[in-house]
């Protein structure tokens, strides 16, 4: 996959420190870093001989703090560009799709969910049609069926009664 | 002879029908799901987990071998046949296998991968037989001190092995450490980053933490690209002539010691045994100009190598309980789902599990060149299915898979989060791979951490005091110093170019 991006990534180079992926990746690290420090804060350190909860958790995100730092200081120099190509229609779609899927398989089972599923995060690939995803939403709840529920016994709802 | 007294056991309880008939299905459900581009082996083995569930544990853990062969050679096919890597391994099967592909030597391509990693298999079964014992021995005088030294080790080392930048990587294995450390501490009994909510008391499932960042990361990324209709390269005869079998030997001899080698180190598999034995071929060859071009030796090292590289992964694993890679990550949660602890005591304490797994690996490769070669025109059939109605299945199997594991619905929206992190990350060049380690041996740390400090009464001299873990902190520390320094990072980079 990289090496399929490299040149497109290449091509950018040049287009400030702003595109940098050092920039967003040292971000994303300090904020990471500042909110497990801040939430960890009141865990208690312990004495030497026993530590407590709260000093692993204080070490790593001091270190991520200093990496997260370094990032943004390299940010400057750095020639890799980030990548701000983001498919907002997939990406929305498939989560959703999944988020659909966890919302409905206790409340309606697992056949429904399949289908709520397949129709919700279907249309994130172009090509499908609202028949096709019917068709393939039924193929693969009756196939998920047999393989989970009826051959490898799986304790999964399958009806909302 | 202890040794193939040992193996012999360990035939006779891996090869009972039931057995066969997992390794069997597993091997062959690998490589379906690995022939398809865009799932690795990460994700295969997440995804198909659950089926893995209601068997006994020996037949569960010889089926996921099965699937992890079956996913990494499935990559090759579509590597060779197609020019798109199923996984990250195969990258390099892509620029050999696929040109001799293009030659109309595709069948000789495909039968020298397969061959070649049959028999880079038998040697790595082998190496595994005779190393364990070894390794369990050392292991067993191990105190946690020790264990702490050689975890950070491995986790530095996967860091400098790994590809990409260093530093991101290590900023990837201390998100991990502390995504890990989410749950109830064991030891004080105390929550930590669980928000209050009571699914996030036993920690992230891991099994759902992986699917998304592998598989459901994967499919948005696959999505967001054009696919055209994959031009599939036809397959005539099978059978390698003469010339390239008489390349291909030395080469698959090579590939297999290479890879046994780079297996074992942490960080390590079959990843960069693939790309080492490819960048030592091209190296060492009188022909370097072939390479690219449909050189055989191109595809029989690596192939031999990913594959030894594959298998010998596992020793770390089940001798010291410690996963080198995403992959032997994620075998050791399997492991745990079945209430296996692997480490220095499961040789001695469950020794038909541990005999019958290193001679299901061995039964593994041998399914895989019965499969693979007849049925070659089934693979190439999947491979013309439309993409937008596999990643549909690929969904509903990971959706599936998130939940059976603790039966829970949470886990799958922990998934849904994970995938939106695991499609974001490449974007800012982060590598999801350590993050993955760093989860999976967080509460190990941090359990060897503490009981050293008990038993030194807090003085931290107590890791420099014990040999073995000054020993791994040092090695270590030059590890991470010899990244820095400018010329070897150079070097590095120029490597993983290749």
């Amino acid at each position: 996959m990289s090496s399929e991006e490299a040149p497109r990534l290449s091509a950018e180079i040049g287009r400030g420190w702003r595109g940098k992926t050092d920039l967003w990746a040292g971000v994303a690290t300090i904020l990471f870093a500042a909110s497990a420090l801040y939430i960890s804060a009141d865990y208690g350190l312990g004495r030497a001989g026993r530590i407590g909860a709260g000093y692993v958790p204080l070490v790593a995100g001091l270190l991520l703090l200093g990496l997260g730092g370094l990032l943004l200081l390299r940010a400057g120099r750095s020639r890799e560009a980030v990548d701000t190509d983001i498919a907002w229609r997939p990406l929305l779609l498939v989560v959703g799709g999944i988020v659909t899927f966890a919302l409905l398989l206790d409340r309606a089972g697992l056949i429904v969910a399949i289908i709520a599923t397949v129709i919700v995060a279907g249309p994130a690939a172009y090509g499908n049609t609202i028949l096709s995803l019917l068709m393939s939403g039924v193929i693969l709840s009756a196939f998920s069926w047999s393989l989970f529920v009826y051959f490898l016994k799986i304790s999964i709802p399958v009806w909302w009664f | 002879m202890e040794l193939f007294g040992q193996l012999a056991y360990g035939f006779e309880l891996a090869i009972t029908p039931q057995n066969l008939l997992f390794c069997f299905l597993g091997a062959l459900i690998g490589t379906l799901v690995g022939v398809l581009p865009g799932l690795g082996p990460v994700a295969t083995i997440a995804m198909l987990l659950p089926i893995t569930f209601t068997l006994p544990p020996v037949a569960a853990l010889i089926m996921l071998a099965g699937l992890y062969y079956g996913a990494q050679y499935g990559g090759s096919t579509t590597a060779i046949l197609v020019n798109i890597p199923g996984e990250s391994s195969s990258v390099v099967t892509c620029l050999d296998g696929h040109a001799m592909a293009r030659k109309g030597r595709a069948g000789a391509a495909l039968a020298i991968a397969a061959l070649g990693s049959f028999f880079a298999g038998t040697v790595a079964t082998f190496i595994i037989a005779i190393f364990s014992a070894p390794m369990v021995w050392i292991a067993s005088t191990f105190q946690s001190p020790d264990y702490f030294g050689l975890m950070i080790f491995g986790l530095i080392a996967a860091v400098v092995l790994a590809q990409g930048s260093v530093v991101r990587s290590i900023v990837m294995v201390l998100v991990g450490l502390v995504l890990g450390l989410v749950g109830t501490d064991i030891t004080t009994g105390q929550s930590r980053f669980t928000f209050g909510i009571p699914q996030l008391s036993e920690g992230i499932s891991f099994v759902a933490l992986a699917m998304g960042l592998f598989g459901v990361g994967e499919v948005i990324s696959n999505l967001a690209r054009t696919f055209g209709k994959p031009e599939v390269q036809p397959v005539t005869s099978l059978w390698p002539n003469r010339e390239e079998a008489r390349r291909a030997t030395p080469a698959v001899l090579r590939g297999t010691a290479i890879g046994s080698l780079l297996g074992v180190l942490p960080g390590g598999g079959a990843l960069i045994a693939s790309f080492g034995a490819y960048v030592i071929e091209k190296k060492w060859s009188k022909r370097p100009q072939e390479f690219g071009n449909g050189a055989v030796e191109g595809v029989a090292a690596p192939e031999a190598a990913n594959n030894a590289g594959a298998q010998t992964s596992f020793i770390p694993l089940l001798t010291l309980g410690l996963p080198s890679n995403a992959v032997m990550a994620l075998m050791l949660a399997a492991m745990t789902i079945h209430g296996i602890v692997p480490g220095p005591k499961l040789m001695v304490e469950r020794p038909d599990l541990f005999w019958a797994m290193i001679a299901s690996m061995w039964i593994g490769n041998l399914m895989l060149v019965i499969i693979n070669l007849p049925l070659i025109r089934l693979w190439v059939m999947l491979l013309n299915v439309p993409y937008r109605y596999l990643y549909l299945a690929i969904l509903i199997f990971c959706c599936i898979g998130a939940y059976s594991v603790n039966n829970s619905t949470f886990d799958v929206m922990v998934m849904a989060l994970f995938g939106v992190v695991g499609y974001l990350l490449p974007k800012i060049g982060c590598e999801p791979a350590p993050l993955i380690l760093g989860v999976i041996l967080a509460p190990h740390i941090e359990e060897n951490f503490r009981r050293s400090l008990v038993v030194s009464r807090g003085s931290w001299w107590i890791f420099l005091e014990r040999p073995v873990c000054a020993g791994f902190l040092l090695v270590s520390l030059l590890f991470m110093l010899a990244v820095l320094l400018p010329s070897i990072r150079k070097g590095r980079e120029e490597a993983f170019r290749e």
